[in-house]
């Protein structure tokens, strides 16, 4: 029973919109029978159909109409300006996609998240740059939890003989650079390798991955065309192998 | 949702509706069997003037402070923690966070509103205290019993979904009826308290419900790891339980109040308040927001900006709902008198405002269905 | 998490190995990052091969009351960007009562929470931060 103003809406839910347009059609047709009624023939009998202004409770055996109560359309209610039901019932996700358009221009950060062939996966071992100072953190992925711009990704490491394990939240200023340094060989069986955390499972220090990665960038980058491999991902690019 | 009156007023109140009915039968024998006749209905012998119910103490004459009980007297001592302005009803639509420019990971909770309209205005006179009715979402006629059907045929207002009331310090809070109120009733940054039903755990035992340590695992212990301890002392300390103590029983599904949430995004197209911090409840519960009672309320400057809007937005609600309040009356002599269906046969005969209302509202669907086609 | 009867490794050159804890200073029920506990030594460094001669070398012994201050956890500690950091064992470096540390050098990575609680002396001991 509502209009909604849908030019004034972004169209990026359709599917809502197209529901709303299909109301908005049933509405405004009945809206033109109300009117014509009252312009043309202003007392006349309404036209065939039942009265979508009433609530007829009906007696279930006779089926005789017992009572009925005057309803009141939304339109109505608001004296001329349409109540409208929020645009979206998901504003979460709304949320979700104002923020990471804001966060992330490129795309490249949900690209290297998203359930796609060249997205990371657990197992992969991925390299964070920080904003902030401190060393890269690189770790082997053991688990994704995807949630819009709460999306984060758990690393696991050993620095100095002590396993290390840390989450960084994808989307987060602080975190500058995300790069996969090396692809694990077979799919994971698994959505959360935790067992890797158990001694016989243990990668251990990724240490050496990570150093053969530089090596092997060094070797490919042409000269001046960027910095540090840590430069280049703060620039933004989010350099895939 | 009628006031409540006295039996005998709301007697004589209903006399002229239906004058064949045998009423005057009834209020003889009512009226013999008062043996204190209401005030203005000047009855038996008596024909001093009509006094007001005396009370026996602390009455002004008698040069006494003014009472510290009743109900006039709690008022004035709660309009210190209640809020100004009525709240909103919402539901909540989960948990994300906002990622700060500076890096910091703020936590926050999407509420949405949907549809929220002011339904009835609660007065000290008529109910005993200041409150806005507020209701949200749309209800399916079907679905809704014949007296609110009728209630909300008064109000000039489809049936919603949820009525709510807010109680406010006093009548500068009430609001016009039928008016949306909108995620711009709140600034960002401005304090809110939200409450709602916390998510229920079903029967819980001690340990669960109240963090009782249960007992050992050994040392002779027999099925009985987990149960509550003593319930109290024996012979001497009165041999009986006292009340409240802490038992095992139905958890959560109660009432929780987070206060002085700050509000850190507003969107009126989306309809939602963001909330940092959690709030109580599973998802699409609902919660009741309203400015936090523990901190100073908007300034005046914002009332009166959000009061503007609110008359813009909906300039004629007053008459909307006089004259849903007259049509209520006549339908409801209609329906009284089995003459509904006549009505129904005749049809609705929008009136002249109205039928401008609704021109208007088809001019403009009009232009906004051609809007459409050109975006699309 | 580190409360009484946490046992803790020592990462430092003090020559304790493995200490116990025996209180948390400050009103809190358990300690992380950063927090001052007070330690039993429990385990010296070496202490079973040379007996009392490595024994004399070392600046504590088994059951010297100390006071120390926690560098990694096993629990994870959340920072305000929203990432977490999450240790394998829960390790401690000794201190003096005026907040000095005892050994002289630091092997294995610290938490990054100790230059938060200004404990930047250990923290520029430390081989690396994490």
């Amino acid at each position: 029973m509502n209009v909604a103003p849908l030019a004034r809406r972004p169209l990026g839910c359709l599917k809502t919109t197209l529901r709303q347009a299909r109301q908005h059609k049933i509405f405004s047709r009945s809206m033109a029978t109300e009117v014509q009624a009252t312009t043309s023939t202003p007392k006349s009998p309404p036209s065939q159909g039942p009265d979508q202004n009433f609530y007829r409770l009906v007696d279930k055996k006779t089926k005789s109409v017992r009572s009925a109560f005057a309803l009141y359309p939304q339109p109505l209610a608001a004296a001329g300006k349409p109540l409208s039901p929020p645009s979206t019932t998901n504003p979460v996700a709304a949320l979700h996609e104002f923020q990471i358009k804001k966060l992330d221009p490129t795309g490249a950060r949900t690209a290297l998240f998203a359930r796609t062939r060249e997205a990371a996966k657990v197992g992969d071992i991925l390299l964070v740059t920080h904003r902030r100072g401190g060393e890269p953190f690189a770790g082997v992925c053991l688990s994704i939890r995807r949630a819009g711009i709460d999306t984060a990704v758990l690393l696991r490491n050993h620095i100095g003989k002590v396993g290390v394990e840390m989450w960084f939240k994808v989307y987060n200023r602080n975190v500058a650079g995300i790069e996969i340094v090396k692809r694990r060989l077979k799919r994971a069986r698994r959505a959360r390798l935790t067992y890797m955390r158990k001694p016989k499972h243990d990668m251990g220090s990724v240490a050496e991955f990570v150093s053969a990665w530089r090596k092997s960038r060094r070797v490919f980058q042409t000269k001046g065309a960027k910095g540090k491999a840590g430069a280049a991902a703060g620039a933004g690019g989010k350099k895939k192998k | 949702m009628a006031p409540r009156l006295a039996p005998a007023t709301r007697l004589t109140f209903r006399l002229p509706l239906r004058p064949s009915s045998p009423a005057p039968l009834l209020l003889q024998t009512t009226t013999q069997f008062h043996t204190s006749a209401p005030q203005h209905v000047k009855s038996g012998w008596s024909t001093l003037p009509p006094r007001a119910k005396p009370t026996r103490f602390n009455q002004v004459t008698s040069g006494l402070p003014a009472p510290t009980t009743g109900p006039a007297a709690a008022l004035k001592r709660k309009a210190q923690s209640t809020p100004v302005r009525a709240g909103v009803l919402a539901v909540k639509k989960g948990m994300t966070a906002f990622m700060g420019l500076t890096g910091t990971r703020i936590p926050c909770t999407v509420l949405q509103l949907d549809r929220v309209q002011t339904v009835l205005n609660k007065t000290r006179k008529g109910h005993g205290y200041w409150a806005v009715q507020v209701g949200f979402g749309e209800r399916d006629p079907k679905n809704v019993g014949a007296p609110m059907l009728g209630y909300y045929e008064a109000k000039g207002i489809h049936p919603k979904e949820q009525l709510a009331e807010f109680r406010v310090r006093d009548e500068k809070g009430l609001l016009p009826v039928g008016v949306q109120l909108m995620p711009d009733w709140f600034y960002i940054g401005q304090r809110v308290d939200v409450r709602s039903n916390s998510r229920g755990m079903g029967f819980a035992g001690g340990m669960k419900r109240h963090g009782f340590s249960g007992q050992e695992a050994s040392h002779g212990n027999s099925k009985n790891h987990r149960t509550i301890g003593s319930a109290g002392p024996s012979q001497g300390g009165g041999s009986r339980v006292l009340p409240g103590k802490k038992m095992p029983g139905r958890m959560g599904n109660q009432r929780v109040t987070v206060q002085n949430l700050p509000i850190l995004m507003i969107d009126n197209d989306l309809g939602i308040v963001v909330v940092k911090g959690a709030v109580a409840g599973p998802k699409g519960c609902v919660v009741k927001i309203q400015d936090a009672c523990k901190k100073p309320p908007p300034p005046e400057e914002f009332i009166e900006k959000t009061m503007q809007a609110l008359k813009e937005r909906f300039p004629n609600a007053e008459e909307h709902l006089q004259a849903a309040r007259e049509r209520h009356l006549e339908l409801k002599q209609a329906r009284r008198e089995k003459r509904i269906e006549e009505i129904l046969a005749k049809g609705w005969e929008p009136t002249k405002e109205q039928a401008e209302m609704m021109e208007r509202a088809a001019a403009e669907d009009g232009h906004e269905s051609l809007g459409e086609q050109a975006t699309l | 998490m580190i409360q009484l009867k946490s046992m803790l490794n020592c990462i430092d050159n003090s020559g304790a190995a493995i200490v116990e804890c025996a209180m948390v200073i400050g009103q809190k029920r358990h300690a992380s990052i950063g927090d001052r506990i007070v330690v039993v030594v429990q385990k010296q460094r070496d202490a079973g091969a040379a007996g009392m001669a490595a024994a004399s070398g070392a600046k504590v012994k088994r059951g010297d009351i100390r006071h120390a201050v926690v560098v990694r956890t096993k629990q994870k500690v959340t920072r305000r960007d929203g990432s977490c950091i999450k240790f394998d064992d829960n390790a401690c470096v000794l201190i003096n009562k005026s907040g000095d540390p005892i050994g002289s050098r630091i092997n294995g990575v610290v938490g990054m929470e100790l230059r938060k609680k200004k404990w930047s002396r250990i923290l520029s001991m430390a081989p690396s931060q994490a």
